[in-house]
């Protein structure tokens, strides 16, 4: 190779990559907001109240420690002034909201556009159901009313009923029964 | 030669051993501080202090505890209420109990019961003037589960606040309770 010719070759090298550096440094020219669809705040202090004694205790999701925070009387507060162990107030709820509706936003709009189909898709729902990997366990299995109660509110249509029915607490024992009694 | 490489597993081993430590737990462990001066190493040291930090299987002392903590008398003072009864039940329905000591520590070792998750508790001061009315044993039943924190005091720290409870405590004030210690 002649001297013109690698200086040449090494001219059009360092122009091809200051073209490349230069469109890697341009301005995003796009929306930098998009808009997604989220289920309603209006009707979610009953999905709250369910969440609270299943999820949002202070060793839970009532821990500024997790990306999904559940704040209320059982955890985390959203107000400083407001102690644990006292009532759920309206910025808990707030706050609640605003923490679930931000976790994999995108999936839970899908399934609010579609009417609640395959609701397993969200992560809250199937780590809550169990179907991956979660800490706590199976916080509400499939078809239970807290389950319902979820999935009715990411699909849009809540159904106050099942999140009337949820109930959470120890297992009823009987007196009699092997190693226990009474609880 | 043979005097090198013991010398080099010796570093070697002492190298591991520090790269192994948990570097957040050894800092809450220092932040606790020494022992009480009179108090010696045993059940009735460190009330109030968050058990499992140390007795646990990442921890370094032993026992190793599945749930341990400190009851007081009343949200208010740090008078221990000693041979009360606390009661568990796991999610399975098995129960156990444990009885707390004169500095108000109750514990119950991974060898006498390891619960299934969620666990619900509750505590009970039998009294000689209860027994005698013939009325039920005066019980606190906790208000929400227990979903995975072996330490009371992690959640039951003081002061209350916006992501602590405050310490455990059988009774609102101390009007309902007899002085001294259940029994």
């Amino acid at each position: 190779m002649t001297p013109d010719r690698i200086v040449a070759t090494w001219a059009t090298s360092i122009a091809l990559a200051s073209i490349v550096a230069t469109a890697g440094c341009s301005n995003y020219a796009g929306n930098s907001t998009a808009t997604l669809s989220t289920p309603t705040r209006d009707n979610f202090g009953l999905v709250s109240s369910v969440l609270e004694p299943h999820c949002g205790t202070l060793d839970c999701h009532g821990s500024p420690a997790r990306n999904f925070r559940v704040y209320g009387e059982k955890g985390l507060r959203a107000r400083g002034g407001d102690k644990t162990g006292t009532a759920t107030s309206e910025s808990d709820v707030d706050a609640t909201y605003e923490s679930i509706v931000s976790i994999d936003p995108e999936v839970l709009a899908r399934i609010f556009e579609e009417g609640g189909h395959d609701p397993w898709r969200w992560i809250v729902i199937s780590k809550a159901r169990g179907r991956e990997a979660h800490v706590g366990g199976v916080a509400f299995s499939e078809g239970s009313p807290g389950d319902r109660c979820l999935v009715s509110w990411a699909g849009g249509m809540l159904d106050p009923a099942s999140c009337n029915a949820d109930f959470f607490g120890p297992p009823r024992v009987d007196a009699g029964i092997e190693g226990g009694t009474t609880w | 030669m043979r005097v090198a490489a013991s010398l080099l597993t010796a570093i070697a081993c002492t190298l591991t051993s520090f790269s192994c430590g948990d570097p957040v737990r050894d800092q809450r462990i220092q932040a606790l501080g020494g022992e009480t001066p009179g108090v010696r190493h045993g059940p009735l040291h460190r009330p109030g202090q968050p058990c499992t930090l140390c007795h646990s299987e990442s921890g370094t002392n032993s026992p190793e505890f599945s749930l341990a903590g400190t009851v007081y008398r009343t949200p208010t003072t740090l008078e221990p209420l000693q041979n009360a009864t606390i009661r568990f039940i796991d999610s399975t329905g098995r129960q156990h109990a444990a009885v707390s000591n004169s500095a108000g520590n109750f514990y119950v070792s991974i060898s006498e019961w390891v619960p299934n998750w969620p666990v619900w508790s509750k505590v009970e001061c039998s009294n000689a003037a209860a027994r005698e009315s013939g009325s039920a044993t005066p019980t606190t039943e906790m208000t929400s589960a227990i979903f995975r924190e072996s330490s009371c005091s992690f959640c039951h720290a003081d002061p209350a606040g916006p992501s602590s409870v405050g310490h455990l405590y059988f009774a609102d004030d101390d009007s309902g309770l007899q002085k001294g210690a259940c029994n």
